[in-house]
């Protein structure tokens, strides 16, 4: 994935701003920089955690323990194998499925369900930060055929494991298996072509 | 691993990416990853596809929980950075790293059953090659398969034969180590697998187990000596295992 543009954070504005490049000092100890890479990507780990755990509270813990974790383990991060952004996007995914899976969370989640179906509307605020990110998204989320973007979404945001979805869906284990591994790759495909 | 095709792994690795597998399927992958070298590429960009889907979801977060997360970095140590960074380099090769470890004698008193409970967050640990909060703040670490698992030095040793399903960890820092592997068949009637540490051609008993329900097995062993100079074998053994081998080997494993 292409690293961020700077221009994405709005509290400061320059090239220092960019997170991958941050990192590196984040690994010597630099909270400085470790606050370059916090404002360039708590609004996508805060989402990601949100959407999956729904309940605010709940997700600014889970948020918290990511970031603690990216400081903890900064040295550990490998440019080689991605960048910052989808290094803390699988940690925090991670532990938000990790929190939904337990019983307890599962039970505040559906309560928080039924006050709202889709994830809290973005407020205009958002939408000047994040438009430009989440409309590259959508874009290629919807040029999924159906079936692998309902695969992709109810193992992404809701944090259901293939055998889950299987059930879910009625559907064969290896049919899930198949939707979500071409969903990807065809997100993959459509994130480069629009990017 | 040899008892995943490179379609199924692939598979796997997609689901890895969307964290659709359960802990202990994670677990396994990350296993078998680690002697694909040629297969963490692909890994890698599936998980960046994976994070397009939290790009849809972008939120900004209540602006008083930055100076929250500044603070909790108070007193949190930071890890140093591995030798070989993200290096793909054959786990075998620490083997040669640490070779003096206390030997400590397997008790039969120590033998137990342990459930397989690798934790989500550990099994997360693996797919991306850092190390989670076991250990916090000095804490014991909660979950000591976790703990051996997700050790970046960690040795791996297939078994071969009939037991290629199964894979021995190793782990010097954790001191101790854990018998992995799906698709295993439960042994006939109430027999059990023995897992035997065979040094100086003197086989001593360290774990029997069999697979759960599903045909996983993830077991910890403590207390294993360091397995250099040793070959570990596995036989089928009475109900309660043997203090000797008296069942065929069916697969070996060594560094």
């Amino acid at each position: 994935m292409a690293a961020v543009p700077p221009c994405q954070s709005r509290r400061r504005v320059s090239t220092f701003d960019d997170p991958d490049v941050a990192m590196a000092r984040v690994a010597g100890g630099d909270r400085e920089a470790f606050a370059v890479v916090y404002d360039a990507l708590a609004p996508v780990v805060y989402g990601v955690v949100r959407r999956v755990l729904r309940d605010p509270a709940q997700s600014e813990e889970v948020t918290q323990e990511a970031f603690v974790e990216i400081w903890r383990n900064a040295a550990r991060f490998d440019a080689r194998q991605g960048s910052v952004r989808t290094w803390a996007v699988t940690i925090a995914h991670r532990r938000a499925v990790d929190r939904v899976r337990s019983e307890q969370a599962h039970r505040n989640r559906l309560a928080a369900d039924a006050a709202t179906s889709r994830p809290a509307a973005p407020t205009p605020e958002d939408v000047t930060v994040a438009a430009a990110e989440r409309s590259v998204a959508t874009a290629a989320l919807s040029s999924l055929p159906a079936v692998q973007r309902e695969a992709l979404e109810l193992a992404f945001y809701d944090g259901l494991t293939h055998v889950q979805i299987a059930d879910r869906l009625g559907v064969a284990l290896g049919t899930v298996k198949t939707r979500i591994r071409d969903g990807l790759i065809r997100l993959r495909a459509a994130t480069e072509v629009v990017r | 691993m040899s008892s995943y095709d490179d379609e199924s792994l692939r598979e796997l690795i997609a689901l890895g990416a969307v964290n659709a597998l359960d802990a202990a399927e994670q677990a396994e992958l990350e296993l078998a990853l680690r002697d694909r070298p040629d297969l963490q590429a692909e890994a890698a960009d599936l998980r960046a596809a994976a994070a397009t889907l939290a790009d849809a979801t972008v939120t900004d977060p209540p602006p008083a929980l930055r100076d929250r997360v500044l603070a909790a970095l108070d007193g949190e140590p930071q890890a140093t950075r591995p030798d070989a960074p993200g290096d793909t380099a054959t786990p075998m090769a620490a083997a040669v790293v640490d070779p003096v470890v206390p030997l400590r004698r397997p008790l039969a008193t120590r033998r137990r059953w342990l459930v397989p409970l690798v934790s989500a967050a550990a099994a997360a640990a693996l797919a991306i090659g850092v190390t989670v909060s076991i250990i916090r703040d000095g804490e014991a670490p909660h979950d000591p398969i976790a703990a051996v698992i997700e050790d970046p030095d960690v040795l791996l040793m297939r078994f071969d034969g009939e037991a290629s399903n199964l894979t021995l960890a190793f782990s010097a820092a954790a001191g101790a180590a854990v018998i992995s592997g799906s698709d295993i068949e439960p042994p006939h009637d109430d027999h059990v697998y023995e897992l035997w540490r065979i040094a100086d051609g003197v086989p001593e008993p360290v774990e029997i187990f069999r697979p759960d329900g599903h045909g996983t097995v993830s077991v910890l062993l403590e207390g294993v000596a360091h397995p250099t100079d040793a070959i570990f074998a596995i036989t089928i053994e009475p109900p309660g295992g043997s203090d000797a081998p008296t069942g065929e080997i069916i697969g070996q494993a060594s560094v």
